[in-house]
C-alpha cells in the first residue's frame, strides 16, 4: 500500500477520472444484475400472455441496457487504462527531467542500460499497478461487499459466519506471499537491469568485442545474466503461482463448512434447500474477488518494488545544486586561491589557481597533459562544485547564480565532440535552435565546414550520430566548432578544440573567431590548446603545471623566459616550418 | 522514426514471427504435453468438486439419510479433488512458466549471439538503444505468450469442449445453435487483430525510440548541459513519450472496444434473440420451456470462457508484434566466415590493389600495394585521416574491401573462419582494455589456455615478475574492486593477452594520446623481442617506436607515399617521413626538458 501513498500526488489530481471509472464500474456492475431478472420476468409474461407484442417493450429495454453497458464498459477501460498510461507517461517524463540534472560523477557510477530498464520496465510495473491494480481493488470489493450482503440479509447470518472461517487464513496467506513476492520482483528487475547493461556494455564497445574476438566470451556472459533474469522470474513465478490454490483451498474449506454446517442447520428446519443452493451460488462468486484480491497484492508488489527503483532515480539529488537565484551581470570571470581535488582523500588536482578574465579579453591555458586545464574549465563553468567564493562571474559567486543563467555565458567546445542523431543542421544549431539556414550556413563556413556538408548527398540535412554518416574526426570537430560559433554566450571556451585540424585550418577559424569577436567588444575566449599558434594573440597565457601555476604572461613576455613555453614555442615553430615544405 | 510496412510486409512477417514462437512449443515437448495433461486433470477434478456436492445434497441431505461411510467417502472424495485440482494447477502453472522462461532464454541467447556477429556496416547506423530494447524488452514481452495466453486458452477451449459435449449429450441442435457463436468470436478476434496490430507495432517501435533517445542524451548529457538544452531534449524526449502514449491509447481503444466488452454485448444480443424467437413459438403454440432454460443456462456458461480467450488476444497480439521485431533482427544477414579449417600458420600478408569506401564516392584507399614475409617487422605512419584505421579494420575483415585484395599465407582474408582468423591475427587496441576477473582471466580471454600458454605471454609482455610478486599471483582480482595496474602495466597485460594465442601476425593499434615514458618502453621491448617471430604491423604514431621496423609505409589520402626502413626514409630528400620524424625529436627535446 506504500506505493499509492507515493503516488497519492497523482491519484489527487486524478480522482475525478478515477471516480468516472469506478461510477462505469459499478453502473456495470448493478445493471449486470438486472439483466438476468429483467430476462426471467419477460418469459414468465411471454408465457402468461400468449403473444410477442406484450413483451416488445421489455426486449428493446434489454437492448438498450446492453448497448450501455457495451459503452460504459468499453468507457471505464479507456478511462483507468489511460490515466494509469497518463501516469507512466509523467514518471518518464520526470525521469528523463531527472536526468538532465545529473552530473557526470553520477554518470560513471550508473548503468546506462540500468537507467533504460528503469524508464521502461519498472514504469510498466507501476503502470499495472495503477490501472489493474484500482480495477481490482475497486471491483473485488464492490462484488465482496454484495456478495456478503447477500448472504448476511437474506440467507443466513450464521452460516455466512461459518463459512467465513477459512478467509482469515487466507489473507494471512497472502500477506506471506506479497512479501516474498516484493523482495523476488525487486531481485528481478535488478537482473533485468544487469542483463539491459551487458546489453548497452557490448553493444557499445562491439568494435573492441569483433577485433578481439570476444563474441563467445560476450555471449556467455550474457547467456549467464540471460540465466539469473529467468531464474529470479521463475522465482516470483512460484510465489504468484500459490495465490491461486490458496485461493482455492479457502474457497473449498468455506464450501465444506458451508454444506455441514449448512446440513446441520437443514436437519434441523433452520434453512430450505433452496437457500443453501443460493447460498453455494453466492460462495461461488466469492472466486471473483478473492482473486482480485490476490492479483491486487501482487500487482501492488511488483509495483512498488518497481517504485522503489524508480524513486531512487527521481529522489538522486542535482549533482550541482541549483539554488542561485541571481542572473550574472557582466562576463568577468575571477577566481582566486582555487584549489581542488576530486574526493576528500584524493591528491590536490589544482593548487591556489589566481586568474581573471575582464569582458573582451582572451586567456590561454596551456600546459602538458594531466596538469589540470580540463579541470579548470570545467570548475569555472561549474561543472564541479569547488570552495565557495572562490571563483566569480561578473563579480557574483557561481554558486549565487541559478545554473540556467550561469551556462548561458559559455559556449563550450569540449574535446571529446559528441554529435546528437539529428541532422547536420540541427546539430550545428544545438544551442540555437531557431537559427535559420543563412546563420547555420555562415558559421559552418567559419568553421571551414561548409564545402565538407555540401558534398553529402542531402547536405545540411544529412543525419549523423548513430543512425547517420560517419564523419571524421576532424568533421565532427569542426562541427563542434561551429555549433560554438553559432552561440551568442559572452564566453567561448575551446578545450583543445582544434586538435584534429591542420594549422592552416585552424589559423581560419581563430581569424573568424577574431573578427566575430571586433563585431561583439564584449566577447571573452578562454582556449586550452596543445598547439601554441592558437594562443599567441592571448591577453594572458598561463602555463599549468602540475595544478599549479608555472608561469604567466602575454606571449610575448613568456618567450623571453626559459620556460616550458619558450621551449614548446621553438618546437612547434619548427613544425610549422616542415609543414610548408 | 518508426518504419511504416505495408501490410503483406506484415502479414508474412507476423506468419514467421508465429513459427518462431511455436516452434520452441514443439521443442520442449515433453514439458507441453505434461502440462496440458495437469492442465487436464486439474480441470476435471475441478468440476467434480460440484458434482459431489450435489450428490451430497440430492441424495443424502434432502432425503434426511446420513450414512455414516457414504459420507466419509464424500467428504474424502471432495477433498482429493480439490486439493488435487489446486496442487495440479499449480504444477500446470510452473510448467508453463518454464517453457516460456526457456523460450525467452534461447531466444534472447540466440539473438545477443546473432546481433554479435552483424557486419561491422550495421553498427555504423545502428542505435544502440533500440537494439538494446529489442534484445531485452521486446523479448520480456514474449514470455507473456506462453504464461499468460498458452494456459488460459488451453484451459478455457477443454472447458468449452466439455460443455459443447454435455450440451450433445442433452440436445444435438441445441450444440449446433451455440456453436454458432465460435464464428462470430472469430471474426471479432479477426477484427481485433487487424485494428490493434499497427497500433502495438508502433507502440513497441516508440518503446524502443524512448530507449534509443535515453542511450544517447546518456552519452551526450555533459554536452546537453554545456549548450543549456536540457528543456528543449527534455522536450524532445516527451514528444516520443507523448506518441508511445498515444499509440497505447489507440490499441486500449481497439482492445476495448472489441474483446471483451464485445463479447459481453454478443451474449446479450443472442438472449434476446432467442427471448424473441421463443415468443415466436409461444405464439405459433409449439414452445418447450424446457428447451429455452437449458439452452439460457449453457448459454451463460458458454460465452464466459470464449469471453476470456478474446481477452488474452490483446498478449497474443503484443507477443506477436514483439516477436516479429526479434525476429527480423535475426533475419539481418551476418557476416560470413569461411567454415574452412585454413589456419594462419606462416602470416605471410599481402595487399594488392586494395580500394576500400565508406560512402561510394569518397574513397578511402586508393590501391594500396605491399607484402610482408613472416616475421617482418611493418610500420603504417600518416596524418589524422590518411586512411592507416580503415587499413586496420580491413585487416581484421571488419569491411571488405570495395576493390583488390587481402591475402593472409597467400589466402583471401575471406577464406579464413572467424575463430582461426582471430586467432591468427592478435589486436593490441588504442585503449588497454580490462575486464573485470582476475589477471588470468584477463589474459585467457575467454579461450580456455593453458597455464603454461599464459605465463608464456606473461613473461614475454614482461609482467610475470610482477605477478608473482602479488599474494595471489594470476589469481589476482582486477578491474573496479579490484588491483589496479598502472597505464604501463595495463599495457604490458594487454599485449599479453594478444601473445597468448600465438598469434602469427599482430597489429598494434599505438595509443593516440600521450603516453607515459614507461608505457612506450613497455612496447618497445615487447616489439625488440617479437621481432622476426611474428610479422608485425603497427599504426604508429610515435615515430621512435618504429625505428626498427624493416620497412616504413607512409600512408596520404589513401596512397602509399613514401616506403623503406628507418634510413632510407630519413636520406628522401624534402621526404614526409623525414620531415614527420624531425617534428617529433624535437617533441622529445622540449618534453625532456620541461
Amino acid at each position: 500500500m506504500r506505493l499509492f501513498l507515493q503516488l497519492r500526488g497523482f491519484f489527487r489530481q486524478h480522482w475525478q477520472t478515477y471516480l468516472l471509472a469506478m461510477a462505469m464500474l459499478a453502473c456495470v456492475a448493478l445493471l449486470n444484475t438486472a439483466v438476468p431478472w429483467l430476462i426471467g420476468t419477460t418469459i414468465d409474461q411471454l408465457i402468461a400472455a400468449g403473444e410477442l407484442a406484450a413483451v416488445t417493450d421489455k426486449l428493446w429495454l434489454l437492448l438498450a441496457m446492453a448497448l450501455v453497458i457495451y459503452g460504459l464498459r468499453f468507457g471505464w477501460r479507456l478511462v483507468l487504462f489511460g490515466t494509469s498510461y497518463r501516469l507512466g507517461s509523467l514518471l518518464r517524463k520526470q525521469f528523463y527531467q531527472r536526468l538532465t540534472r545529473l552530473g557526470s560523477v553520477f554518470y560513471s557510477q550508473q548503468g546506462t542500460g540500468d537507467l533504460m530498464a528503469r524508464a521502461t520496465n519498472d514504469i510498466d510495473a507501476i503502470e499495472v499497478a495503477a490501472g489493474e491494480g484500482v480495477l481490482s481493488a475497486f471491483d473485488g470489493l464492490l462484488t465482496f461487499v454484495l456478495v456478503l450482503i447477500m448472504m448476511l440479509t437474506l440467507i443466513d447470518w450464521r452460516l455466512t459466519l461459518v463459512a467465513l472461517l477459512p478467509f482469515p487464513f487466507m489473507g494471512w496467506g497472502f500477506y506471506r506471499i506479497s512479501v516474498s513476492v516484493h523482495q523476488q520482483f525487486q531481485q528481478a528487475l535488478a537482473r533485468f537491469s544487469d542483463l539491459n547493461d551487458k546489453t548497452q556494455e557490448a553493444l557499445s564497445g562491439i568494435r573492441l568485442v569483433k577485433a578481439m574476438g570476444r563474441e563467445a566470451a560476450e555471449a556467455e556472459q550474457f547467456n549467464q545474466l540471460a540465466r539469473k533474469a529467468a531464474d529470479t522470474s521463475f522465482q516470483v513465478a512460484r510465489s504468484e503461482a500459490l495465490y491461486e490454490p490458496l485461493i482455492y483451498l479457502a474457497l473449498t474449506g468455506a464450501m465444506l463448512l458451508t454444506l455441514s454446517f449448512g446440513g446441520y442447520l437443514y436437519w434441523h428446519n433452520e434453512l430450505t434447500v433452496g437457500q443453501l443452493t443460493s447460498f453455494t451460488i453466492y460462495m461461488g462468486q466469492l472466486i471473483w474477488p478473492m482473486w482480485a484480491f490476490g492479483w491486487l497484492l501482487n500487482i501492488i508488489e511488483r509495483g512498488s518494488a518497481a517504485m522503489v527503483r524508480v524513486d531512487a532515480l527521481l529522489k538522486t539529488p542535482d549533482s550541482i545544486d541549483d539554488q542561485g537565484q541571481q542572473s550574472a551581470q557582466h562576463s568577468a570571470l575571477h577566481c582566486q586561491q582555487l584549489s581542488f581535488r576530486y574526493t576528500a582523500d584524493g591528491p590536490d588536482i589544482l593548487h591556489s589557481i589566481d586568474l581573471q578574465l575582464a569582458p573582451g579579453k582572451t586567456l590561454a591555458i596551456v600546459g602538458p597533459t594531466g596538469a589540470g586545464k580540463t579541470t579548470l574549465l570545467q570548475l569555472l563553468m561549474r561543472q564541479w562544485e569547488c570552495e565557495p567564493g572562490t571563483i566569480t562571474l561578473g563579480d557574483t559567486p557561481l554558486a549565487q547564480l541559478s545554473l540556467d543563467s550561469l551556462r548561458r555565458q559559455f559556449a563550450y567546445v569540449p574535446q571529446d565532440n559528441f554529435l546528437f542523431s539529428l541532422s547536420i543542421a540541427d546539430n550545428i544549431a544545438l544551442s540555437h535552435p531557431d537559427a535559420d539556414q543563412d546563420e547555420i550556413e555562415q558559421v559552418a563556413r567559419l568553421a571551414a565546414l561548409h564545402d565538407d556538408i555540401v558534398g553529402f548527398p542531402a547536405g545540411y540535412q544529412t543525419a549523423v550520430g548513430e543512425r547517420g554518416v560517419t564523419l571524421s574526426g576532424g568533421q565532427r570537430q569542426r562541427l563542434t566548432i561551429a555549433r560554438a560559433l553559432l552561440s551568442q554566450a559572452s564566453v567561448l571556451v575551446l578545450d583543445d578544440a582544434l586538435s584534429a585540424v591542420d594549422v592552416q585550418t585552424e589559423q581560419q577559424i581563430l581569424a573568424a573567431l577574431d573578427t566575430q569577436r571586433q563585431s561583439d567588444s564584449g566577447r571573452s575566449c578562454l582556449i586550452v590548446s596543445h598547439r601554441l599558434s592558437a594562443v599567441q594573440q592571448a591577453d594572458e597565457i598561463i602555463v599549468l603545471s602540475h595544478g599549479q601555476i608555472a608561469e604567466r604572461g602575454n606571449h610575448q613576455q613568456l618567450l623571453q623566459s626559459d620556460g616550458w613555453y619558450s621551449r614548446m614555442w621553438t618546437y612547434q615553430q619548427l613544425e610549422a616550418s616542415l609543414d610548408d615544405d | 522514426m518508426t518504419t511504416e510496412q505495408t501490410p503483406d510486409h506484415r502479414s508474412s512477417r507476423s506468419r514467421s514471427a508465429f513459427k518462431l514462437l511455436s516452434g520452441y512449443l514443439w521443442r520442449d515437448r515433453p514439458l507441453l504435453i505434461r502440462s496440458v495433461l495437469l492442465l487436464l486433470v486439474a480441470t476435471a477434478l475441478d468440476v467434480t468438486g460440484p458434482l459431489l456436492a450435489k450428490v451430497f445434497i440430492d441424495d443424502y441431505l434432502i432425503p434426511q439419510q446420513l450414512d455414516g461411510t457414504m459420507l466419509l467417502v464424500l467428504l474424502a472424495g471432495y477433498l482429493f479433488s480439490q486439493a488435487g485440482a489446486a496442487w495440479l494447477g499449480y504444477r500446470q502453472t510452473l510448467g508453463f512458466t518454464e517453457i516460456a522462461l526457456n523460450a525467452v532464454q534461447d531466444i534472447r541467447e540466440r539473438v545477443f549471439a546473432h546481433t554479435l556477429k552483424l557486419p561491422m556496416r550495421y553498427f555504423d547506423t545502428a542505435m544502440s538503444g533500440q537494439l538494446v530494447s529489442r534484445i531485452t524488452n521486446d523479448t520480456e514481452a514474449i514470455k507473456d505468450l506462453y504464461v499468460q495466453f498458452l494456459s488460459v486458452v488451453l484451459g478455457n477451449l477443454m472447458l468449452l469442449i466439455g460443455i459443447l459435449i454435455a450440451m450433445a449429450l442433452l440436445d444435438s441442435q441445441l450444440m449446433l445453435a451455440a456453436l454458432v457463436l465460435i464464428p462470430t468470436v472469430f471474426g471479432v478476434i479477426f477484427l481485433y487483430e487487424k485494428f490493434s496490430g499497427a497500433a502495438v507495432q508502433k507502440a513497441r517501435s516508440l518503446r524502443s525510440d524512448i530507449n534509443a533517445q535515453l542511450s544517447e542524451s546518456i552519452a551526450g548529457m555533459s554536452v546537453l548541459q554545456a549548450c543549456n538544452q536540457q528543456q528543449r531534449f527534455s522536450q524532445r524526449f516527451d514528444g516520443v513519450n507523448q506518441h508511445y502514449y498515444r499509440a497505447r491509447m489507440s490499441s486500449i481503444r481497439a482492445s476495448a472496444a472489441l474483446l471483451r466488452p464485445a463479447i459481453d454485448l454478443l451474449s446479450v444480443l443472442v438472449l434476446v434473440a432467442v427471448v424473441w424467437l421463443f415468443g415466436l413459438q409461444v405464439e405459433a403454440g409449439v414452445a418447450e420451456v424446457g428447451v429455452l432454460y437449458a439452452f439460457l443456462s449453457f448459454l451463460g456458461r458458454f460465452t464466459e470462457p470464449l469471453a476470456e480467450i478474446t481477452q488474452r488476444f490483446n498478449l497474443y497480439q503484443q507477443a506477436m508484434v514483439a516477436g516479429e521485431r526479434v525476429n527480423r533482427l535475426l533475419d539481418e544477414p551476418t557476416q560470413q566466415f569461411s567454415h574452412s579449417q585454413a589456419q594462419v600458420t606462416a602470416g605471410k600478408v599481402a595487399v594488392r590493389d586494395l580500394h576500400f569506401a565508406y560512402q561510394a564516392d569518397k574513397p578511402v584507399l586508393n590501391g594500396l600495394n605491399f607484402t610482408i614475409e613472416p616475421g617482418q617487422f611493418y610500420a603504417v605512419v600518416g596524418h589524422t585521416g590518411s586512411g592507416k584505421s580503415t587499413l586496420l579494420s580491413l585487416l581484421l575483415n571488419f569491411y571488405q574491401p570495395t576493390q583488390g585484395s587481402i591475402e593472409l599465407d597467400d589466402q583471401p582474408l575471406a577464406q579464413f573462419g572467424h575463430d582461426l582468423l582471430r586467432e591468427g591475427v592478435g589486436l593490441i587496441p588504442q585503449e588497454p582494455f580490462i575486464v573485470a576477473g582476475s589477471i588470468r582471466d584477463n589474459i585467457d580471454m575467454g579461450r580456455d589456455l593453458s597455464n603454461h600458454a599464459i605465463e608464456t605471454a606473461a613473461r614475454q609482455a614482461h609482467l610475470h615478475g610482477m605477478i608473482s610478486q602479488l599474494t595471489e599471483g594470476y589469481q589476482t582480482e582486477l578491474g573496479e574492486r579490484g588491483t589496479r595496474l598502472s597505464t604501463g602495466q595495463r599495457q604490458q597485460l594487454v599485449i599479453a593477452r594478444a601473445l597468448a594465442a600465438s598469434p602469427k601476425t599482430l597489429l598494434l593499434d599505438e595509443a593516440t594520446a600521450n603516453v607515459d615514458s614507461e608505457t612506450e618502453q613497455v612496447v618497445q621491448q615487447a616489439l625488440q623481442e617479437l621481432h622476426g617471430k611474428v610479422t608485425l604491423i603497427i599504426v604508429a604514431h610515435r615515430l621512435s617506436t618504429i625505428k626498427q621496423a624493416d620497412q616504413i609505409l607512409v600512408l596520404n589520402q589513401g596512397e602509399v607515399c613514401e616506403r623503406g626502413n628507418h634510413s632510407q626514409l630519413m636520406a628522401l630528400d624534402d621526404g614526409r617521413y623525414q620531415s614527420m620524424y624531425r617534428l617529433q625529436r624535437q617533441a622529445q627535446k622540449v618534453a625532456r626538458r620541461s
